[in-house]
């Protein structure tokens, strides 16, 4: 008699719906453990692996390499024991997909372990020893079958995590049984309760201190005394009570940062989370990046982009200008509009710019196609509707995917500098920095400009440090020159 | 082994006891059943049914119908007791303890320490509790910390139907006067009950759940609520000590320190008032005898201080719920010093 069991498609995440097998790590026959790695799927987000939710032999191969499969579609069939191909055949024909994927587990979500559900079998009981005594050996261990022995509950639990046979223990407890403190008695060890609950634990961090005179800070008298017996610095309070004074709660929260505990909450990956960390993670650690960067004078894009809006009536950011100003960039420099693929180095004929845009809970890039080819009130209206459609969620798989360059501009937030990791499987990343008046020297003389700082990261296998310096310089000649993209 | 109900396993237990011993007897309202009314005797077996079939088999002169005289009852058990006979008195309503209060306090619970251990009090005070059944204020009270605080009686609180049955035989032959609370929401559960005589001793408390988290302990029906959150909770990774003490007096202590002692988190819970409760009791034993080992205030989830609201919606909010059991783990587990 066999049992076979279906393997489907799981749903990593809320939005996925099919996914393509990359490759199957087993083969027909070979036998499965649970948790064993079977099949790696590819989604419009991520490649993981899928694991068996069942131990047997996989007896037959349903998707196939290259498939693209809705969630909860048959992947290939599990039988334990002996099954004839009829009954494969049989039972591929009765199967009806669910699609909530529920039969096989991702990689990386194990559940959370289940203590004691079942009243006729209270198992998994982790028993909390802080002083962690080794499992008893030789003569307490040594005895006949003790269940009958009369002990209490919690006597029995520990007599049992120690390895402690109840017949050794003198009983002391009420009526005659063996209690907490009898097992302890003859194990020599002691039992007490975990510090901190195997759930909503704190973290510490050692807090900073003040020393400096706090007579001048406005607290109420309970206060006051609280933190001079804590010894809190009102310095180190944020005082939130009435009239801005610190209060006995702000005391007794300072208080409890000073004592290490800190309240953190654990938030679950989302689908995006979980692509961001797994594409970055591979980017940093296979890719030798390398950084360039330049300053670029902006004053003259400035001018002209006011004339532009003001007097136009274009709304063009100076976002737009570098997007504009990279895909001019890329066209006269076009070693760095490449991606590396391990066999080949690919080069792109047009410049389609993905640009970092950051969501609720992540980033998305969205990708202006062939930015070369477009004007910049018409980059201006597509970026802008990206960047809207990314905050709300609604860009089609199609305006994310692919891109050749990327541009992260945390401009906005005042930053002198910063550098990027690149977005694979693209070859450079371009991070813009805010335009800030700064002092310069110009000649002899000292003169004030409006400068933006650049970063270019770049994958040192397919673009070498001169190729980017080239690629700078030229960036740097469209930024200072606008007109010049007219060219 | 088969399946019986709360109802069925109590009236198993008096059958069972007056065959073994015809100094067994019952005495109480109703309890020859449908007296007084138009039908047979035994028509119904008392209010609730617990009693049926025992006067047709035992005859009136070991089920003695009463009128409605509390009082009377439960003085007439008190001084059979004394002559030797085991009687089973039924109060129908714990409710009712103010109108016998008296010949259960003053007398029953005394007799053995007054007249220096010359006289025994064999009788046990079988009484129904507990809301939820839109008895009202009058009908639906659980008086067991009234019961509880007095030296002299032992109190049980079944909480399922095995429970039920061997508590009640420890109970008739135990010789003292002994409360046995019915929490009037169990008769209709059931579980596995055996047909034969056993026996499960008073003090002894039962762990319904292990873990290692949180200990939960829980008086009557609260305790099976309790089992409810845990298993919830369990599927998140936190685990309980579920702890039914079966009897409030004597009460094990030492189970409950115990265990408190390996979780340092406590969460007590009754369906009687906040003040002077049985959970209230306990949580003063713990931060009496096992302060050290608490890693969280002592939580209480107990029923409101106010009679027992008659509308549905504020019956319901009066009680304990598991919604209330589960927020005060949370508590009791969130609780950063």
């Amino acid at each position: 008699m066999s049992t076979l069991h279906a393997l489907t498609v799981p749903k990593w995440g809320m939005s996925m719906e099919e996914g393509e097998i990359t490759e199957w790590r087993v083969s027909v026959g070979d036998k499965l453990a649970v948790g064993d790695e079977l099949v790696d799927i590819e989604t419009s987000k991520i490649i993981n692996a899928a694991e068996s939710p069942f131990a047997g032999t996989l007896v037959r191969v349903v998707g196939e390499a290259g498939q693209t499969l809705k969630v909860g579609s048959l992947l290939g069939v599990i039988a334990q024991g002996d099954a004839t191909d009829a009954e494969i055949n049989e039972f591929i024909a009765a199967f009806v997909p669910d699609a909530s994927g529920a039969s096989l587990a991702q990689a990386s979500d194990a559940k959370a372990p289940v203590a004691a559900t079942a009243e006729a079998a209270p198992a998994a009981v982790r028993t909390p020893a802080v002083s962690a005594a080794p499992a008893a050996t030789g003569a307490l261990s040594q005895g006949p079958d003790d269940t009958d022995v009369n002990a209490s509950a919690v006597a029995r639990r520990i007599a049992k995590a120690h390895n402690i046979n109840l017949h050794n223990v003198p009983a002391t407890g009420r009526n005659g049984r063996v209690s907490k403190h009898d097992v302890e008695q003859a194990g020599g060890i002691r039992i007490v309760a975990q510090a901190v609950a195997s759930v909503a634990t704190g973290a510490s961090n050692e807090p900073q201190r003040s020393t400096a005179d706090d007579s001048h800070i406005a607290s109420t008298p309970v206060a006051r005394r609280m933190a001079r017996t804590l010894n809190i610095n009102l310095n180190d309070v944020t005082p939130t009570g009435k009239r801005g004074r610190v209060s006995k709660e702000d005391i007794e929260r300072s208080a409890v940062s000073a004592t290490g505990v800190a309240f953190y909450r654990e938030q679950k990956l989302s689908g995006m989370r979980k692509t961001i960390a797994a594409r970055l993670s591979e980017s940093k650690q296979t890719i030798p990046h390398y950084r360039v960067s330049v300053d670029i004078e902006i004053d003259s894009l400035l001018q002209q982009r006011a004339y532009m809006n003001k007097t136009l009536g274009h709304k063009i950011s100076v976002n737009d200008f570098v997007i504009k100003a990279c895909a001019s960039a890329l066209a006269q420099v076009p070693e760095v509009n490449v991606q590396y693929t391990g066999e080949c180095i690919r080069q792109f004929d047009q410049a389609d710019i993905s640009m970092a845009v950051a969501v609720k809970g992540g980033l998305i890039t969205p990708v202006i196609r062939n930015a070369g080819a477009k004007g910049l009130p018409q980059i201006a209206a597509e970026s802008s509707d990206l960047a809207r459609r990314a905050q709300a969620g609604s860009l089609a798989v199609e305006e994310f995917e692919g891109g050749t360059f990327s541009i992260s501009n945390l401009g906005m937030y005042g930053v002198d500098q910063f550098d990027a990791i690149i977005n694979l499987p693209q070859a450079a990343i371009l991070a813009v920095a805010a335009g800030v008046k700064k002092p310069i020297v110009r000649g002899d003389s000292i003169a004030a400009a409006t400068v933006m700082r650049v970063s270019l990261s770049a994958d040192h296998r397919a673009i070498d440090g001169a190729v980017s310096a080239q690629f700078l310089q030229a960036l740097k000649g469209f930024l200072e020159n606008p007109a010049s993209m007219l060219l | 082994m088969p399946i019986k109900t709360y109802r069925q396993a109590i009236n198993e237990a008096m059958a069972q006891e007056m065959r073994l011993n015809d100094k067994v007897i019952i005495i109480g309202e109703d309890v020859a059943g449908g007296a007084g009314c138009d039908g047979e005797r035994d028509a119904y077996g008392g209010v609730m049914g617990v009693t049926k079939g025992l006067f047709p088999e035992f005859g009136e002169s070991r089920v003695i119908d009463t009128p409605i005289t509390e009082s009377a009852i439960m003085g007439a058990a008190a001084g059979a007791a004394q002559t030797g006979l085991r009687p089973v008195a039924e109060l129908m309503f714990m409710d009712f303890l103010g109108v016998c209060f008296d010949q259960i306090y003053n007398q029953a619970a005394k007799f053995r320490y007054m007249f220096g251990g010359k006289v025994e009090c064999p009788m046990v005070v079988r009484t129904m509790a507990g809301a939820g059944l839109r008895g009202g204020a009058q009908h639906s009270q659980n008086l067991t910390q009234m019961v509880t605080m007095v030296p002299g009686l032992k109190v049980v609180c079944p909480t399922n139907a095995y429970d039920a049955k061997g508590l009640l035989i420890t109970a008739i032959r135990d010789n003292d006067c002994v409360i046995f609370v019915e929490d009037k929401f169990l008769y209709e559960t059931s579980c596995e009950v055996p047909d034969e005589v056993y026996t499960i001793p008073f003090g002894e408390a039962n762990f319904l759940r292990e873990g290692s988290d949180v200990t939960i302990v829980g008086i009557s029906n609260t305790v099976n609520k309790a089992v409810a959150v845990a298993d919830r909770l369990a599927e998140e990774g936190i685990s309980c000590d579920v702890i039914d003490p079966r009897t409030t007096s004597p009460l094990d202590e030492e189970a409950i320190i115990e265990s408190v002692e390996t979780t340092g988190r406590l969460v007590v819970v009754d369906e009687m008032t906040p003040r002077c409760g049985v959970a209230a009791d306990i949580s003063s034993i713990v931060a009496e005898k096992a302060f050290g080992a608490l890693r969280a205030p002592i939580r209480k989830v107990t029923a409101a201080h106010s009679p027992i609201p008659f509308a549905p919606a504020l019956e319901d909010a009066w009680m304990p719920q598991e919604s209330d059991i589960e927020a005060a783990v949370r508590e009791v587990l969130g609780y950063t010093r």
